[in-house]
């Protein structure tokens, strides 16, 4: 019988160890997005310049910010805080030069992503908000004249606008640069009303 | 006092068990959104917010940033169309069909995505540069030594990944697995 009593100890402390492993595993990578000192976010908060998008460098070998990016893009970033004001992302991309951008949270999550093909004849108008500001937005719109601009609800405060312009040819890595550059990112400073 | 040290030696071996399983299932690139074409692997829900969540703690690790869903589709390759890995002492040619897309891009890494420095000083071909035959195929010979035509330099490195992005892409591949004959091979021609 103390064999049996032995074999149901250690039986349990593997299960309890089995259970604390899982437990601890499951939350380390549920924690990770928040906790990761070198994730994108960081690395761009580095280099931000307030109310409009920075350029990040050139990919090149050495030079790059995160791993795995295309070459034959320039990238601009702009960072974004909605606790105050909504943020508004403008452009008039006439051109047909491809151009997308994508929203990203703090955390790193995709949560609205677009390419120019997408603007309504070039133009885009975008506001990131809180659901409260959303709300406060639309109990201020104007019934026969309602506004363009498309409300995106972001799943955090912070966050990031990520945009891609290609350079088809590396000669035409200026003209995507300032293409790029031309997207007008700033938190909304007068409030509708 | 024999209970509270069990208790310590329970919590101290499953921590560290736990912590080592995270960092290995980080490190070993076990995805669990995946989807293979050929030599070709896409993960379709990192660009969105359906991300999972060992996809999202790697990237958060890693600081890599996929393609937003709407922005295209990322195709990532770490061996060669007959299941060997993608090795600098050998030459591959990527041929075949590229789907329908408004832009593509071909670029060469490190396995863990540093672009690697070479004489030509060429990261990437686009779909704009890339030279095609008289049908309109594409062939992108990828070696260390020069070559005619398309050639994309693998640098000073044991083995490499290649990486396709096909930009505002008309080809909803959505949750589907992309026949392999619908993206290029990479084909392995020799090694030194």
């Amino acid at each position: 019988m103390i064999w049996m009593n032995r074999f149901f100890a250690v039986l349990l402390y593997g299960l309890a160890i089995l259970f604390v492993a899982g437990l601890v595993h499951i939350v380390s990578i549920l924690i990770m997005p928040r906790l990761a000192p070198h994730d994108a976010f960081a690395r761009f908060a580095v280099l931000a310049t307030p109310k409009q998008p920075f350029l990040l460098p050139q990919p090149l070998p050495g030079h790059e910010i995160t791993p795995f990016e295309d070459p034959a893009v320039a990238e601009a970033v702009c960072m974004f805080d909605i606790t105050q004001a909504p943020f508004h992302v403008g452009a008039n991309l006439g051109e047909d030069a491809l151009v997308t951008l994508s929203f990203r949270s703090r955390t790193g999550k995709v949560f609205y992503s677009m390419t120019d093909k997408a603007s309504v004849h070039g133009k885009i108008d975008i506001s990131v908000m809180t659901e409260p500001q959303l709300e406060a937005a639309q109990a201020n719109d104007d019934e026969d004249n309602p506004s363009q601009e498309l409300r995106l609800v972001a799943p955090q405060m912070q966050g990031f606008l990520l945009i891609s312009a290609l350079a088809a040819h590396p000669s035409e890595r200026a003209a995507a640069e300032a293409r790029a550059l031309s997207i007008e990112c700033a938190p909304e400073t007068v409030a509708q009303d | 006092m024999t209970s509270l040290f069990k208790f310590l030696i329970v919590a101290f071996t499953g921590t560290v068990l736990g912590l080592a399983f995270t960092y290995y299932m980080l490190r070993s690139g076990v995805n669990f959104d995946e989807v293979r074409a050929g030599p070709w692997v896409r993960s379709p829900k990192t660009g969105s917010l359906e991300i999972d969540p060992y996809s999202q703690a790697r990237l958060a690790r890693t600081g890599q940033l996929p393609l937003g869903s709407a922005e295209g589709l990322n195709f990532f390759a770490w061996r060669d169309s007959t299941g060997e890995p993608l090795r600098a002492a050998c030459t591959y040619v990527v041929k075949g069909p590229i789907p329908p897309t408004r832009f593509w891009t071909l670029s060469l890494y490190s396995t863990n995505g540093a672009l690697l420095d070479n004489s030509a000083k060429r990261f990437a071909f686009t779909s704009s540069e890339v030279l095609r035959d008289a049908a309109g195929n594409v062939e992108i010979a990828v070696s260390r030594d020069a070559r005619p035509g398309n050639w994309l330099p693998i640098g000073d490195v044991p083995s490499f990944a290649l990486v396709l992005r096909l930009y505002d892409t008309l080809f909803d591949f959505g949750m589907s697995k992309v026949e392999a004959a619908a993206l290029p091979q990479i084909a392995k021609v020799g090694c030194q």
